[in-house]
């Protein structure tokens, strides 16, 4: 069954998504709108709007919002309103009040599905990771570690993620959310949050360049989440320690490749009596040469609307409870 | 696609092949080949059909030759089915590795690889099928400690036992198929791939998993050191598939490829052990064994590991 499908929003991912869409094929792309530029010649395989509301006098299935954080929830509202089916991406809105919204129109739209486009969970190395930790081959998660950096760059402190009314917050809410919600997925909710949120470096900003967070789950099992934008070399490290053994994971396949090659390192426990040295013990490391987590997320969205089931990775209680945990990162800094 | 990297230190050649015990082996497969007749004639690639006419080593009288297509290793002429038969199941050879005394000495080398094996398997089971307990066929096992061990692994809801080497016993009468088949170290001993691969996708559910493992001709140790490479030699390597062969074989044969490594160990350690035995016109290699240190080694032999070039390699298949 071909869906027919709208993208709004022809930034960056709305281009990432057009060129996904155009290989499934599940989805039509029939239009596509963005705000600011005319996009028309280049997308000229299908219907090109400058009005987002003006998207939907197409008779659509399915709508793709890619555009800034601030205009998202009303965009996936209207959408759920027109009784298509909705893929939004991260992060879903600025604050828990605008996934509280969405979730009342979601209620009200019959048989919907809605998305948020947590693509991370879809990298091979977590998928490896998740499977190992549901084995239970290791034990129960002990505590965690996750760092996820980049460098802002020259236009950063000019781009829209700059300014705190379109975002709603800093690197935290932009790229720190795929590591928060890696760290619900893995470990579980937290119910216990400690933080700095700083702004180090970024000086014109008026929101952090820098998160420091520690977060405990009702079982006791502790997070520590690092999100920066003054890490001058791209970073993405994801390391778990389990009762008997530990899951590390190393770089994140990505178009420029700057997080570096992306690894997962398994390892049992080892002490004096079974390795040669304590604290070296044996090692396995998978390294992956593909990303197909775009594709993967697809995949998801696409079965789910044709089988009428349930979104299993960015639901709207995976959108909830991470806006959740980023307000109260946000609201405990310093305490 | 995915790869590998290992850091297992504590292995040593000793713990594969017990230099007494691999000896014995290597002198009883030399008295059962060295004078069968073999046509000089170099056949086609048994896997591809390409025609060959490189031959990387002579061994005992047996010369391996190279597809040029996907650079696997195998007989440059296969000797007849029967004679293949008896060397794995009436020849002194077979009679010796029989033998308890044999089979225990293997249960105490191999124990904790084969433990360290299972424990990768489940991972990779547990990535593509779930927890839970499947159906197992172990296809051409040899040794009875690896199906004991693999009977008591916690993915094997039952285990059946199919084209096995003495002394293990063959399922009777096994009609249905599993989920799961185990083909270790089986294929590097076939005349006809093709063949046994498509007998084993007839066992093998729609969706089920092939993991298998074998010595890869296009690995390290043995494009270097050829003739004097002691890992292998005839009748127990015939057919020494490359990566490349590997996926063209499960292609062929009703497979999707979900991956293949070559997580080798012992590539370094092999060349090592060579010592004087290594070409002389290998310059390079003579250099690193003779001023490198162990770090050096194991550094090379991740790199190997993480590029497929290992000579051991593995696969986890589906079949479509």
């Amino acid at each position: 069954m071909e869906l027919r499908t709208a993208i709004i929003g022809m930034g960056k991912m709305g281009r990432i998504r057009k060129h996904e869409l155009d290989i499934h094929p599940g989805f039509k792309v029939i239009g596509v709108c963005d705000l600011y530029e005319d996009f028309s010649e280049e997308f000229s395989d299908c219907l090109f709007f400058t009005k987002w509301e003006d998207v939907f006098s197409l008779n659509l299935d399915v709508v793709f919002v890619c555009t800034y954080n601030n205009i998202s929830p009303d965009i996936v509202c209207t959408a759920l309103e027109n009784n298509c089916h909705v893929f939004c991406e991260k992060p879903p809105g600025r604050s828990v009040s605008d996934v509280n919204r969405i979730i009342q129109y979601e209620s009200k739209a019959v048989n919907k599905v809605l998305k948020f486009g947590f693509n991370h969970r879809f990298h091979y190395a977590i998928m490896e990771a998740k499977s190992a930790i549901d084995s239970g081959r290791y034990g129960k998660i002990l505590c965690a570690r996750g760092i996820y950096g980049k460098a802002g760059g020259l236009g950063f402190e000019k781009n829209w993620r700059a300014d705190k009314d379109i975002a709603g917050g800093g690197i935290l809410i932009d790229q720190g959310i795929h590591m928060l919600d890696l760290m619900r997925y893995l470990v579980g909710d937290f119910v216990e949050v400690k933080s700095f949120v700083e702004n180090l470096y970024w000086k014109k900003i008026n929101m952090e360049d820098n998160a420091f967070v520690l977060m405990k789950t009702e079982n006791g099992q502790v997070a520590m989440v690092h999100s920066s934008a003054t890490q001058w070399k791209h970073k993405f490290s994801l390391d778990i320690f389990l009762e008997n053994g530990y899951i590390c994971i190393n770089g994140l396949l990505t178009s420029t490749r700057s997080y570096g090659e992306e690894s997962i390192t398994f390892a049992q426990k080892q002490f004096e009596d079974k390795a040669q040295a304590i604290g070296r013990p044996r090692e396995e490391t998978i390294f992956f040469d593909r990303d197909d987590s775009w594709r993967l997320e697809n995949e998801e969205f696409y079965a789910c609307i044709i089988e009428g089931k349930k979104i299993h990775h960015g639901n709207t209680e995976d959108a909830l409870k991470v806006m959740e945990l980023i307000e109260k990162i946000y609201q405990k800094s310093g305490s | 696609m995915i790869r590998y990297e290992f850091i297992d230190t504590d292995i040593k050649k000793d713990d594969l092949h017990p230099d007494n015990i691999y000896k014995k082996e290597q002198k009883l497969a030399w008295d059962f080949v060295h004078d069968l007749k073999i046509s000089k004639e170099i056949i086609p690639c048994p896997v591809c059909g390409e025609a060959r006419s490189e031959t990387l080593l002579k061994k005992w009288g047996f010369q391996y030759a190279i597809c040029p297509q996907t650079w696997s290793l195998s007989l440059a002429a296969f000797p007849e089915e029967d004679v293949v038969t008896n060397y794995y199941y009436n020849s002194e050879l077979s009679h010796f590795r029989a033998s308890q005394k044999y089979q225990n000495l293997v249960l105490e080398k191999r124990k904790d690889l084969w433990e360290r094996q299972l424990g990768w398997m489940e991972g990779r089971i547990s990535r593509y099928l779930g927890n839970d307990k499947y159906k197992v066929i172990d296809w051409g096992g040899k040794f009875v400690g690896w199906v004991e061990s693999l009977d008591t692994a916690s993915f094997v809801k039952r285990l059946y036992i199919l084209e096995s080497l003495p002394p293990i016993q063959n399922e009777g009468n096994f009609e249905g198929s599993a989920d799961i088949i185990c083909l270790m170290d089986v294929l590097q001993r076939e005349l006809n791939p093709l063949d046994l691969l498509k007998r084993i996708a007839q066992k093998l559910n729609s969706g089920g998993l092939l993991i298998a493992s074998c010595r890869a001709g296009s690995g390290f140790d043995i494009m270097t050191l050829r003739e004097k490479a002691e890992s292998i030699f005839p009748l127990d390597h015939i057919f020494l598939p490359s990566p490349q062969e590997m996926e063209y074989l499960l292609n062929q044969t009703g497979f999707e490829l979900l991956e293949i490594t070559t997580p080798g160990l012992m590539d370094m350690k092999y060349i090592k052990n060579a010592g004087k035995n290594i070409p002389e016109d290998q310059y390079f290699l003579r250099y690193i064994m003779d001023k490198g240190d162990d770090l050096l080694l194991e550094r090379m032999q991740g790199f190997l590991q993480r590029n497929n070039l290992s000579s051991h390699l593995r696969c986890v298949a589906r079949k479509r």
